[in-house]
């Protein structure tokens, strides 16, 4: 789904909120097909735990339908399950800080939270959609598309992805690397403020 | 200065311990090189959500849905019991009234309260009692009646009556010193 709406889209998703409201809740798988993606990209693009990720969207749309009267029919519902998640990040994230003793977690976190108190993160995020238009860039069967592939639709690691491609992990590593800093220059340049 | 390599093998959790260790003392002290980790940390994760969650996001669906159909649940029930609860004293009360008005051209009403002779005995009451027998079974008539009383008077049952009021006397004192306490 695109982040800038269309009317008729913010009409739908009024729409499938009142329908839900008034007891048909099975629309509201219709509105978690509508957002759930991007909305479970961005959460990925705050946090770095999978398992984290997926405790965000799904905390997120169950508060979402918990509130549903409080949503404000003309605006957009993506933006206000970022919103909801936004504040379920920061305190999971606070929770994480507080009881989560793994030092390597713990210390990603931490350089993370710093960010989020210096106020960096949510003011210039990388938008979803712009990273899906720059993945779709890739050239079709290229070598960097088949790193990509390998490493985040397969879900391998460096050293599982060598010997398919007949190079070494290090190889691999500085490839997707570099893959990744070009994206996020093409996202870059792609930028807009995002509301959180 | 940490390498590229070393940034993603660390992000991989591919170094040794002594090294990891040694790639976050980096971090730590080189603003740069930990935004570099930030920011690569958020592509590795926004890929792997992107290309890689379909089978998650289903899962996730599937999570959501049972979540919210649980609480519909739940608020259906509640709605139920609240229902009920506020019927009842209606319900309660309008069997009364039938009963009253029933009792008012019933002949066989007893004298001292409103529940017949009938309504008496199917309560496992007996209506044809002498000496002391008799008035226990009166008071207790007169306890039922005085609860059906309750019951009608505002829609409420109540099975007890409201405790009498300590004459003023006893109490009047107690007033003024706790209004006296708190005009002071």
């Amino acid at each position: 789904m695109p982040a800038t709406l269309s009317i008729e889209e913010l009409h739908d998703d009024d729409a499938l909120v009142g329908a839900v409201c008034t007891g048909d809740i099975q629309k509201y798988r219709s509105l978690f097909e509508r957002h759930a993606e991007q909305l479970q990209v961005w959460v990925a693009f705050q946090v770095w735990v999978p398992h984290l990720v997926s405790e965000i969207v799904h905390e997120t749309f169950v508060w979402a339908y918990r509130h549903l009267d409080e949503f404000q029919s003309g605006t957009s519902f993506q933006a206000w399950l970022r919103a909801i998640a936004w504040n379920l990040i920061r305190a999971e994230l606070q929770r994480f800080a507080r009881e989560h003793k793994h030092r390597k977690d713990y210390f990603k976190h931490r350089l993370w939270l710093d960010r989020i108190a210096a106020g960096e993160e949510c003011a210039d995020g990388p938008r979803v959609e712009a990273l899906r238009e720059c993945l779709n860039r890739l050239q079709k069967d290229s070598r960097e598309q088949k790193l990509i592939h390998l490493r985040y639709h397969e879900g391998l690691t460096s050293k599982q992805i060598a010997p398919l491609v007949s190079q070494s992990p290090v190889w691999v590593r500085v490839t997707l690397h570099r893959i990744i800093h070009q994206l996020r220059a093409c996202v870059a340049g792609r930028k807009t403020v995002v509301r959180c | 200065m940490l390498t590229h390599e070393q940034v993603i093998a660390y992000l991989e959790e591919a170094l040794p311990p002594e090294e990891a260790a040694g790639v976050e003392a980096e971090f730590i002290a080189d603003a740069a090189a930990a935004a570099q980790l930030t920011e690569l940390a958020q592509y590795d994760s926004a890929l792997r959500t992107l290309l890689g969650g379909a089978a998650e996001r289903a899962r996730l669906e599937q999570s959501v849905l049972a979540a919210i159909r649980e609480q519909s649940l739940h608020e259906h029930e509640a709605d139920v019991s609240r229902q009920t609860i506020t019927q009842m004293p209606d319900h309660h009360s309008s069997n009364l009234g039938a009963h009253e008005e029933n009792n008012m051209n019933n002949p066989n009403k007893s004298p001292d309260n409103n529940l017949t002779k009938d309504q008496l005995a199917a309560q496992g009451i007996p209506t044809d009692l002498s000496g002391a027998d008799r008035r226990q079974s009166e008071r207790y008539r007169e306890d039922l009646a005085e609860e059906a009383k309750w019951g009608q008077s505002d829609g409420k049952k109540e099975t007890s009556p409201k405790p009498t009021p300590a004459p003023e006397a006893e109490t009047q004192g107690e007033d003024n010193d706790y209004y006296n306490g708190l005009s002071q």
